[in-house]
């Protein structure tokens, strides 16, 4: 079996990229008989969630705030 | 005004304010900050429009401008920081107990909702903010602005295990920051 650090970084590579079959097969097989990863797992997911939501809905500057921008920086 | 340079400086708020905004937002955590810096970051420019070179694009440049006036900005806040990581987390902590929520949680009104994401979203940053200056640097490159991470690596000099750990640090700070929050729902 692998150990929490092999498969802590399976679970950290997997927020960049697919998971090949093997990675998966390793990390869910450990997972099985580790709590601790296990919460890693649950924590991971909803982490890495939360970023893809609020990257979905990104700030932005209003037009007035961009305006006001404009008429600043033509001051110079 | 240098003839040298024939930049069109007229669309520049246009052309680049709004990723240099959310480039700000996500590591200063403040909107109005963000915006004093994107403002800044126009005038520093402007200001040395002369001797800029054209070796690299006005948005790489630009962007260079803006990433040290904030890695000053957190220099600077280094001593106050670890204050202000758990202010959001602890607030919510006093105001409702997850009990009341866990019971309200049916038939819960939309404003509601959108009430519990926004302060989700608030936690999140200021969980990101209270990050170890490298490593929300180091965080904020990859996840929300995706850029490679060999490119990261080089940035930061370090090495790709380097990364790794600094990722894994990253995310474990993070979820314990978030856990009460994470209570809620």
């Amino acid at each position: 079996m692998i150990s929490c650090e092999k498969a802590a970084k399976i679970m950290d590579q997997r927020d960049f990229k697919q998971l090949s079959f093997k990675e998966k097969f390793l990390m869910k097989f450990h997972n099985l008989h580790c709590k601790g990863c296990r919460v890693y797992d649950k924590l991971s997911k909803r982490l890495y969630k939360l970023i893809e939501k609020e990257k979905s809905n990104p700030p932005a500057l209003s037009s007035s705030e961009k305006d006001q921008l404009k008429k600043q920086l033509l001051k110079d | 005004m240098s003839t040298k340079n024939q930049i069109d400086t007229s669309q520049w708020v246009d052309q680049y304010s709004d990723a240099l905004f959310g480039y700000a937002y996500y590591r200063l955590n403040d909107r109005e900050l963000a915006y004093d810096y994107v403002q800044e970051t126009f005038y520093s420019a402007l200001k040395a429009l002369d001797r800029f070179e054209q070796k690299s694009s006005v948005k790489t440049w630009l962007f260079s401008i803006l990433k040290r006036k904030i890695i000053d900005y957190w220099r600077q806040q280094e001593a106050r920081k670890t204050k202000a990581v758990s202010k959001i987390v602890s607030n919510q902590d006093q105001d409702t107990s997850w009990v009341e929520y866990v019971t309200a949680k049916n038939d819960r009104p939309e404003v509601e909702i959108e009430i519990e994401n926004s302060e989700l979203r608030s936690a999140l940053m200021s969980c990101i903010s209270g990050l170890p200056e490298k490593w929300k640097a180091v965080f904020v490159d990859k996840y929300i602005d995706e850029k490679d991470s060999e490119e990261i690596c080089n940035e930061h000099n370090i090495t790709s295990s380097n990364f790794w750990v600094i990722i894994h640090r990253a995310k474990a700070r993070l979820q314990g920051c978030m856990k009460e929050n994470w209570l809620n729902n």
